[in-house]
C-alpha cells in the first residue's frame, strides 16, 4: 500500500511550467528521493508536499485524505531546510520543542520528547547554546532533531546536505541513514547528487524539465536507463548512435553511425595511443 | 606602509571627538556637580527633588512614549506592507512615506495650528462650535505632530528587520505546525523587535528632547523647554545643568536598553539566507494597503498643507480657507534683512559642518572597513552615538563649556555651531561611507597601492570616485539635518546677526502684523530645499538609506 499518492500535479510559475503532471507513489516507511538536475521541479514538488506552495492541478492522497486542501499547519509534516533555518533567537532545545508545545500541553512530555530527539542525534551537550554557535554540522543535526521531534507523518528534506564540505557530508549521509533506519518513517528527499541518492534512497524519481522520467530503485536506474538523459544523469556516458541491423536469438547486431567513435579521456589517464582497450556501452532505444 | 597618516588622522579625530563631544558633557557634569568649587550634589539632588522638576520629567518621558506609540501605529503597519508585498506603487510609496522628514516638526505646528485652530479650518469645515483643538490637547498635539515627524525613522529600521528575516525561518514554523498568527508571535516579532527597539529608543529620545514642537504650541512643561529657559542664565544658576545631567541619564539608560536589544542581531546570517517572502497581496489586502497609505499621507502632509496655505495667504481669519492668496509673503521674506542673513548663515554654517562631517566620516569608515583595527566596534559606537544624543545636551555642553573662552557663543556661536551640527551629523556621511566601503572590494585599492600610490592617493583617486555617490548621499542628509536643526540653533544663536534659518523663523512667529506668514513662507522654501535633498540621497542610496537611522 501506498502512503503517498501524488498524482497530475501541475505547477507554473508565471509562463514557466515548473511540474507537467507529475505522479508517483511513495510507500510507508521509503527513504523516497527526488533527483534531478538544478531547475527540474524537484523541490517544488517538495514545497507542495509541505504547503509551501499552492499546485494548480493534481492531488495528493494521504491516509484516504487530500493533503493539498489541509494548511500547511496541519499537514503533519517535518522539514530539514537546505539552510537549516533553525531559529536564530531561540536555544538548541527551544527550537527542538517548538513543534512538540504546539502539539502537546503536557510540560513534561514536552521536555521528554525533547530530550530524546536530542539524545537521538547526539547533541545533548548543546541544549542550550544558541544556534549561531554551532558548527554548519551540528546546525544540521538539529534541524534533522526537529523535524523528527514531534512525530511527523512524513519527514521532508530539502538538499539537506548541499551547505556541508565533502567530509561531513558523507558523515551527515550515514547519520540520516540510521536515522531513517530507526524511525522507520516516510521520508522524501531532494537532491541533484546522484552519489547521494545511490547511496541512500530505497526508490527514487529522477526529475527533467517538471517531468518524472524514470522511478524505481538505485540498481534499476542505474543499470537501466530508460533514455539519455537519464543514463547520462548517472555517469559520463558516452552516446554511439546506430541501429539494429539483425537480432538473432538473444544476440543483437548493431552497427554504428560512424564507423569510429571519439569520447572524452579521463584525467591522468594512461590511454596511450595504440593501445587496446574495452569500451563499454548502456544499450537504448531511440524515441522509437 | 608608513603609520604617520593614520596616526595623525587618528590624533585629530580623537582630539576632535574629546574636545567637542566629551569635554561639553563633562562641562554639564561640572556645573551640575561642582556648582559651587567643590564637590556639592546638595544642589543637584534639590533640583531633582523639586516637585517642579519632577513633574516637567515625567511629562517629557510620557510624551516620548505617546510619540513612539503613534509613530508605532502608523510605522509597523507600513513596515509590514513594504517589506512583505509586492505592488504597483510599492517604490513610489516607500519614498513617499519619508516625505515628513523634510520639515521640522515645529515648522508644521505653524501650519497644523492653523488647521486645527479656534477657527480654524477643521472647525469651519465641520461647523463645530469654536474650540481650540491645540490648547484642549496640548500634550497630544505635540505627540501627535512629532509622531508625523518621527514615524519614517521607525518605519525604516523596521523595513529593513522585517526584509532580512529569512523567509525558511517562518516556513519552518509553518510547517512544524504553527498556524499564521502563531508564526507571527513566536518568530517574526521576536526578530523584528531588535529594529523595532533601535527605531522606538531614536523616537523616544528625539521626542523627549524636542525644543521647538512644545515651544510653538505653548505646552512648556517639559525638560526642554525648561533647559532652554534656564540656558541664559547658565552662570548663576544650577539647575539648568542638573536638568541636562538628567536628560543625560534617561538618554544614556535608553541607549544602553537599545544596545542590549540589538545585541541579538547575528541573525540569519546562515548561507543561503534568502531574506524575507514578498508576496503579491489578495484584493483585499491591496485595498488594505493602499487606504492605510493614503490615510498615513494625508495625515502627515496636513502641516506641510497648512503651512503651504499660510504662506499663500493674504489673510486668513474666520474662514475655512484663506479668502485670498498671494505671493507677496514669499517676495517680503527674500527680500527681508534679517531672512536673507540668515538663509546665508544656515548655508555657511551647513555647508561647513558637512565639510568636516565628509572628510570624517568617509576617513573613519575606511579605517574601520579596511583596516580592521582593533575596538573597531568602539569607535563605531562612538560615531553613531551623536544620532541619538539630543542637540539640547550637546548645546548646553558647550555653553557650560565654552562660556568665557575663545568660542564663547554669546560672541559669535558661529564655530561651535558649525562643530555642534558636524558632530551630531557625522554618523549620516559615517554610514554612508561605510556602506559603499563595503561593497567596494579592496583589491582596487591594492592594486593602486602597488602601482606606487601612498594612502592618501589611493583615496583620493580610487576610493573616493568609486563610492561617490555614497559619500554625495551623506553629504545631502548631514547638509539637510543641519539645515533642519533646532535645538542647537536655539540655545547658542543668541545674536540676531547670527541667527540660522530655524531660529529666524521662530523669531518672526508671532510678530505683528505677519510674522506668522512670512515665517510660513521661509518653511515652505525650507521644505522644498530639504525635500530636493532627501529625495536626491534616497535616489542614491536606495535600500541603504535605513542604516543611516540606526544606532
Amino acid at each position: 500500500m501506498s502512503a503517498i499518492e501524488i498524482s497530475g500535479i501541475s505547477k507554473k510559475f508565471g509562463d514557466t511550467i515548473a511540474l507537467d503532471s507529475v505522479s508517483l507513489n511513495i510507500g510507508q516507511g521509503e527513504l523516497f528521493f527526488l533527483l534531478g538536475p538544478s531547475g527540474c521541479g524537484k523541490t517544488t514538488l517538495l514545497r507542495i508536499l509541505a504547503g509551501l506552495y499552492q499546485a494548480d492541478t493534481g492531488s495528493i492522497m494521504v491516509n484516504g485524505s487530500d493533503l493539498l486542501k489541509k494548511p500547511v499547519e496541519e499537514r503533519n509534516i517535518g522539514m530539514v531546510f537546505q539552510n537549516y533555518s533553525l531559529w536564530p533567537h531561540m536555544t538548541v532545545k527551544e527550537n527542538i520543542a517548538y513543534g512538540l508545545k504546539l502539539r502537546n500541553k503536557d510540560k513534561e512530555a514536552v521536555r521528554v520528547k525533547t530530550q530524546e530527539a536530542l539524545a537521538m542525534v547526539a547533541m545533548d551537550k548543546y541544549a542550550a547554546r544558541m544556534p549561531s554557535t554551532l558548527s554548519g554540522g551540528q546546525q544540521q543535526r538539529v534541524a534533522l532533531a526537529r523535524a523528527l521531534a514531534y512525530d511527523a507523518d512524513i519527514i521532508l528534506l530539502d538538499e539537506p546536505l548541499s551547505n556541508l564540505d565533502a567530509k561531513l557530508r558523507k558523515e551527515m549521509r550515514s547519520e540520516i541513514q540510521r536515522l531513517h533506519a530507526a524511525t522507520k518513517k516516510t521520508m522524501i528527499y531532494v537532491t541533484h547528487d546522484q552519489e547521494e541518492a545511490v547511496a541512500l534512497a530505497s526508490r527514487m524519481a529522477l526529475l527533467n524539465e517538471g517531468k518524472v522520467v524514470q522511478i524505481g530503485t538505485p540498481e534499476e536506474l542505474y543499470s537501466k536507463p530508460i533514455n539519455a538523459f537519464a543514463a547520462s544523469f548517472f555517469a559520463n556516458t558516452t552516446v554511439l548512435k546506430g541501429k539494429i541491423s539483425n537480432i538473432t536469438g538473444k544476440t543483437a547486431t548493431i552497427t554504428l553511425n560512424t564507423s569510429g567513435f571519439s569520447t572524452e579521456i579521463p584525467e591522468n589517464s594512461p590511454l596511450r595511443q595504440g593501445a587496446h582497450i574495452t569500451a563499454m556501452v548502456h544499450l537504448l532505444e531511440n524515441g522509437a | 606602509m608608513k603609520r604617520t597618516p593614520s596616526l595623525l588622522f587618528y590624533g585629530t579625530i580623537g582630539l576632535f571627538m574629546a574636545a567637542f563631544l566629551a569635554y561639553p558633557l563633562w562641562g554639564v557634569f561640572e556645573r551640575a556637580f561642582f556648582f559651587t568649587g567643590s564637590f556639592s550634589p546638595g544642589l543637584f539632588l534639590a533640583t531633582l527633588s523639586g516637585s517642579h522638576t519632577q513633574q516637567i520629567l515625567i511629562n517629557s518621558c510620557v510624551l516620548g512614549f505617546a510619540a513612539v506609540l503613534l509613530s508605532a501605529c502608523i510605522a509597523v503597519p507600513l513596515a509590514f506592507f513594504i517589506a512583505r508585498y509586492d505592488f504597483t506603487l510599492k517604490r513610489v510609496v516607500s519614498g513617499l512615506v519619508l516625505v515628513p522628514m523634510i520639515l521640522p516638526p515645529f515648522v508644521g505646528a505653524i501650519g497644523i495650528q492653523r488647521i486645527f485652530a479656534r477657527h480654524g479650518l477643521v472647525n469651519m469645515v465641520f461647523d463645530i462650535a469654536p474650540f481650540d483643538w491645540f490648547s484642549w490637547s496640548g500634550f497630544w498635539g505635540v505627540a501627535f505632530l512629532q509622531a508625523l515627524h518621527l514615524f519614517p525613522i521607525m518605519y525604516l529600521n523596521m523595513t529593513a528587520a522585517l526584509a532580512n528575516i529569512d523567509q525558511g525561518l517562518e516556513e519552518a514554523a509553518k510547517t512544524a505546525g504553527a498556524k499564521p498568527f502563531a508564526v507571527f508571535k513566536d518568530i517574526t516579532l521576536p526578530l523584528a523587535l531588535p529594529g523595532f527597539f533601535s527605531g522606538a529608543v531614536i523616537v523616544f529620545l528625539w521626542s523627549f528632547t524636542d525644543l521647538g514642537t512644545p515651544l510653538v504650541l505653548g505646552f512648556r512643561q517639559v525638560v526642554a523647554v525648561e533647559i532652554f529657559d534656564r540656558s541664559t542664565a547658565i552662570n548663576n544658576d544650577p539647575s539648568g545643568p542638573a536638568l541636562v545631567v538628567c536628560v543625560i541619564l534617561v538618554t544614556a539608560l535608553f541607549m544602553g536598553i537599545m544596545r542590549r536589544f540589538s545585541a541579538k542581531e547575528v541573525l540569519g546570517g546562515s548561507k543561503g539566507s534568502r531574506g524575507a517572502l514578498v508576496q503579491k497581496p489578495s484584493k483585499t489586502m491591496l485595498a488594505c494597503i493602499y487606504g492605510f497609505f493614503l490615510f498615513v499621507l494625508c495625515l502627515s502632509l496636513l502641516p506641510h498643507f497648512g503651512l503651504v496655505l499660510t504662506s499663500l495667504a493674504k489673510d486668513w481669519f474666520m474662514t475655512a480657507l484663506p479668502a485670498e492668496y498671494t505671493l507677496d509673503y514669499f517676495e517680503t521674506a527674500l527680500s527681508y534683512k534679517g531672512i536673507v542673513l540668515s538663509v546665508k548663515n544656515s548655508l555657511v554654517y551647513s555647508s561647513c559642518s558637512t565639510l568636516i562631517d565628509v572628510v570624517f566620516g568617509l576617513g573613519l569608515a575606511w579605517f574601520l572597513v579596511r583596516k580592521k583595527v582593533r575596538g573597531a566596534w568602539l569607535i563605531d559606537a562612538v560615531v553613531m552615538l551623536p544620532i541619538a544624543l539630543p542637540g539640547i545636551i550637546l548645546a548646553f555642553g558647550y555653553l557650560a563649556a565654552f562660556s568665557g573662552t575663545i568660542l564663547d557663543p554669546l560672541q559669535n556661536p558661529a564655530p561651535l555651531l558649525i562643530i555642534g551640527y558636524a558632530v551630531r551629523r557625522l554618523p549620516y556621511s559615517f554610514r554612508a561611507a561605510y556602506a559603499g566601503l563595503q561593497q567596494v572590494s579592496p583589491e582596487f585599492e591594492e592594486a593602486a597601492q602597488v602601482s606606487g600610490a601612498g594612502s592618501v592617493r589611493t583615496i583620493t583617486t580610487i576610493t573616493v570616485p568609486l563610492i561617490g555617490a555614497n559619500i554625495v548621499a551623506g553629504a545631502i542628509l548631514a547638509f539637510i539635518f543641519a539645515l533642519l536643526e533646532v535645538s542647537e540653533s536655539m540655545i547658542l544663536a543668541v545674536k540676531e546677526q547670527f541667527f540660522p534659518l530655524t531660529r529666524e523663523i521662530y523669531h518672526l512667529l508671532g510678530k505683528i502684523p505677519d510674522g506668522d506668514y512670512i515665517a510660513s513662507a521661509l518653511g515652505v522654501l525650507c521644505m522644498f530645499l530639504l525635500a530636493a535633498g532627501l529625495a536626491g540621497a534616497s535616489a542614491i542610496m536606495g535600500k541603504h538609506l535605513g542604516k543611516m537611522f540606526r544606532v
